[in-house]
């Protein structure tokens, strides 16, 4: 059994608008999938749906306010570890095993601190004390933020606010990071810390986002969405190297594998490792 | 009323924290809110200050302790003058209140000069308790001293997003003024009222993002306490 | 867009103090109570940041034709508009108490009076205007902006009204000259609020119409009967709370004070005021008549007792046509709903 089954998904606003239409794929345990397509292909929604956050089906639980009657419109499903997303009863678990990082860190920092805000999804599983503050301890290191952990969030570069939303997430031990433009305007710097940090993590990732240099670096599978549809699953060298399909879903070859029949080696950052090669 | 949009406590974080920095915010809160009480029921007659000047020593004292504490709290004088200088004339407008209501008499006006002076002592209060307590201590004590959790923790999510939505609101603004060349009457309006649909909007959409994100952790229903962890 | 809009501290006498702060706890709590009924969990979230986006609504300018100065919208209708009475209740109050403590603008013991003029006039009482309207007119963009637009016209000269009466209440100052001055002034500044929420709901209507709050739609709604009584029920009390210590401060303590103090004589303020028998309509000649023996100076006491019961009667009156009005707009809407109703499942 696959960590992550999505079947038949389907799910549209009540305007009309198709945000997801019969998308399937499996995540493996430990597996790293990029997740690549235009904006407004449906690849947050697709996020959330992993997350419960959208209901999966006509008889998804009942919002109480009529903004989110925007949000009751899908069929299908999504299974982790066998459990059913559609099902209330299954999302605590589901949230458990699936720790989703928004894309804006300021949605997902809302505590006066960092440290706080880390703690957060420990308490929130009903964890000992002593052993939430070692997991907040054990999270804020393992992103390099201890200097700022008691630091309110808007005091933060986007870097370290970025850093301390994974924080926040790797806290609750997740079985797979759904991953929303981690590298999204971030300086070089940061992006490439952020990249050595999601490098080091043993856990699957889902990472949706328009760097495709990065998704080249972490994920040897590639998933390819637009118009809430899947044009493509596959390895991502060559997928990411399919010109024609790029340019149709509105995205480009990237440099690391434009030349690659003759030669891998145009990467602007130069002499630095070369994990797509790895990838390949 | 632009100078009041900044906020008071410029000075609730600094490195050097003094004892008033450390002390209990309970404590603090409670002794600003028992100094304001006096400042604003004291009567004039009350231990009235001599040589005809109709205003109780309370309030003279109360000036001199407030300047007192802000130089112990480490607030530049200056600081708290020109914040001053923004908040009395705007008192100054509303006490006028006192005349309008009463006719325009020496009473009225010293009526007014008392209530002038009473507000501008309050704000120093609240500029003290500001200046020496941050956000989230001022609003742990509230909690702490009974103030329901559920307003607590709405007045947290509005404090944590109250300076991302102003500047926003400020990068709306900026661009829509590098777009607009000579827009009068009509036309401005109603794109200033865009920039307040669209604020209200953008952080409608937001608290929707905030609420899922806090569901992604696992949120039920119920703050966790995080103090001392 | 409100001179009166933040009272700081120092202004209001304790009978006011006291009596705004027992309503600003009744209705914020009340409101929460009813609030986390439709919105559980989602309240702090939803509401605070929410708050944060009304907050910066207000910090706008608009240039205010023929003033030097610029006006900020108040904007109650405005959040009553988009969440409702209750959250509005909750929303403009956690801005105020920010605002308080945070800001300095406004005044700790003058927060009961202002999230009571400003979060239950403005936001409640403002949205009990608003709805039944909305529906007698229909609903739809027209309906929807014309009934912000008058709810929030009114409402300002409503708030500037309660403020008159909090600060009279103190004792210091005569209802009357204060509040023809403040209601003439408001009438107009409240053109400015009207035509700002009017510009910003039809906005929203074009742009994001599913987040005009509608009753219909909301869970746990208890008619909106109950809501249009309650705050009768709440407008009607605190009218007559202000002005029952108003009242009975006449009689002894505002003299006293006003004797100690070597204050100008009552009636000297009243003679100066712009219409100084305004206070004493025709009908009541009876009332002057008994007076006529009393000293000059007890004049505004017994103008004040007319006062109380002019503005109980008033409200009263008003809320009794509001809710006949908009209970004909219910039964006549209720064969409408299958269009209006669009949009949720």
């Amino acid at each position: 059994m696959a960590l992550v089954e999505v079947t038949d998904l389907a799910y549209a606003y009540p305007d009309g608008t198709l945000a997801l239409h019969h998308v399937e794929f499996c995540i493996e345990r430990g597996e790293s999938v990029g997740l690549v397509g235009p904006n407004g292909a449906g690849k947050s929604s697709l996020l959330w749906h992993l997350n419960g956050l959208l209901p999966a089906g006509p008889t998804g639980h009942e919002h109480p306010h009529p903004t989110d009657a925007r949000l009751t419109l899908g069929r299908g499903g999504v299974k982790v570890e066998g459990l059913d997303a559609a099902a209330a009863a299954n999302l605590p678990r589901i949230r458990r095993m699936v720790g989703l990082m928004f894309q804006d860190p300021d949605d997902q920092l809302f505590c006066s601190t960092v440290r706080e805000d880390v703690a957060f999804g420990p308490l929130n599983l009903g964890l000992e004390r002593a052993e939430v503050a070692a997991r907040v301890d054990e999270s804020i290191a393992a992103v390099g933020l201890e200097a700022v952990q008691d630091k309110p969030p808007h005091h933060l570069s986007l870097g370290e606010r970025k850093r301390a939303c994974l924080a926040g997430v790797l806290a609750c031990r997740p079985r797979l990071l759904a991953l929303d433009e981690p590298t999204a305007n971030l300086d070089p710097r940061a992006r490439r810390q952020f990249i050595a940090l999601l490098s080091g993590l043993s856990c699957a990732k889902l990472i949706a986002s328009h760097d495709l240099e990065m998704i080249c670096e972490l994920c040897p599978r590639v998933i390819v969405l637009d118009r809430g549809e899947i044009f493509a699953d596959g390895p991502t060298g060559e997928i990411l190297a399919d010109e024609a399909l790029m340019l149709a879903h509105g995205l480009e070859v990237p440099m690391s594998l434009a030349g690659k029949a003759t030669d891998y080696g145009i990467r602007a950052t130069g002499k630095e490792s070369d994990p797509s090669g790895r990838n390949l | 009323m632009t100078g009041l949009h900044e906020p008071l406590d410029r000075y609730s974080r600094n490195a050097s924290a003094t004892w008033l920095h450390r002390l209990d915010a309970r404590i603090k809160l409670l002794a600003a809110l028992a100094a304001v009480v006096v400042f604003s029921f004291t009567p004039p007659t009350f231990w009235p200050a001599p040589a005809g000047v109709s205003i109780s020593l309370v309030h003279v004292f109360g000036a001199i302790a407030l300047c007192v504490l802000l130089v112990w709290a480490g607030v530049p004088l200056g600081y708290a003058v020109k914040r001053l200088c923004i908040v009395v004339p705007l008192l100054t407008a509303m006490a006028l209140s006192v005349p309008l209501g009463r006719g325009f008499d020496a009473t009225s006006w010293s009526m007014m000069g008392q209530i002038v002076v009473r507000a501008a002592l309050c704000v120093t209060t609240l500029l003290v308790l500001a200046n020496t307590t941050s956000d989230e201590r001022l609003l742990s004590a509230m909690a702490r001293l009974g103030v329901p959790n559920l307003l607590v923790t709405t007045l947290r999510f509005m404090v944590r997003y109250q300076a991302l939505v102003a500047d926003e609101l400020a990068r709306m603004r900026r661009a829509r003024l590098s777009r607009t060349f000579d827009a009068r009457g009509n036309a401005r309006w109603s794109a200033v009222a865009g920039l307040v649909g669209r604020v209200l909007v953008r952080s409608f959409e937001r608290s929707e993002r905030v609420h899922a994100a806090m569901l992604a952790r696992g949120f039920d229903g119920t703050i966790r306490d995080s103090v001392e962890l | 867009m409100l001179l009166a809009m933040h009272i700081p501290d120092g202004f209001l006498g304790p009978a006011a103090t006291i009596a705004t702060w027992g309503l600003a706890v009744g209705g914020v709590g009340y409101s929460l109570w009813r609030l986390r009924a439709a919105l559980g969990a989602r309240l702090a979230p939803l509401i605070g940041v929410t708050s944060a986006g009304i907050f910066a609504g207000q910090m706008v300018n608009f240039p205010l034709v023929g003033l030097a100065t610029s006006g900020h919208l108040m904007g109650g209708v405005l959040a009553a508009v988009v969440l409702g009475p209750w959250g509005a209740v909750v929303a403009l109050s956690t801005v105020l108490i920010v605002q308080c403590f945070m800001f300095g603008d406004g005044g700790v013991t003058a927060l009961g009076a202002n999230i009571t003029n400003m979060a239950l006039v403005g936001g409640l009482l403002g949205y009990t205007i608003y709805a039944p309207l909305r529906r007698l007119l229909g609903g739809g963009t027209r309906g929807t902006v014309l009934a912000a637009v008058v709810a929030s016209w009114l409402i300002i000269p409503v708030a500037a009204l309660a403020f008159v009466l909090e600060f009279a209440a103190g004792g210091t100052v005569g209802i009357f000259p204060l509040a023809t001055w403040m209601v003439f002034y408001h009438v107009l500044i409240g053109l400015g609020e009207a035509i700002v929420t009017g510009l910003v709901v039809s906005w929203l209507m074009s742009t994001r119409p599913d987040l005009i709050y509608d009753p219909r739609h909301a869970v746990g709604r208890v008619g909106q009967w109950g809501q249009a009584v309650a705050a009768a029920l709440v407008a009607a009390v605190a009218i007559a709370v202000f002005l029952a210590p108003w009242a009975s401060e006449h009689e002894d303590g505002l003299e006293r004070v006003a004797d100690s103090l070597g204050f100008a004589n009552r009636a000297e303020a009243s003679a100066w005021a712009p219409f100084p028998d305004y206070a004493l309509p025709s009908n009541n000649a009876e009332t002057i008549e008994a007076d006529k023996s009393a000293p000059a100076n007890s004049f505004v006491p017994h103008a004040g007792m007319v006062t109380s019961l002019m503005g109980l009667v008033g409200t009263l009156a008003t809320f009794g046509f509001a809710v006949i009005v908009a209970r004909t707009a219910e039964r006549r809407g209720s064969t409408l709903r299958p269009d209006a109703a669009a949009g949720v499942p």
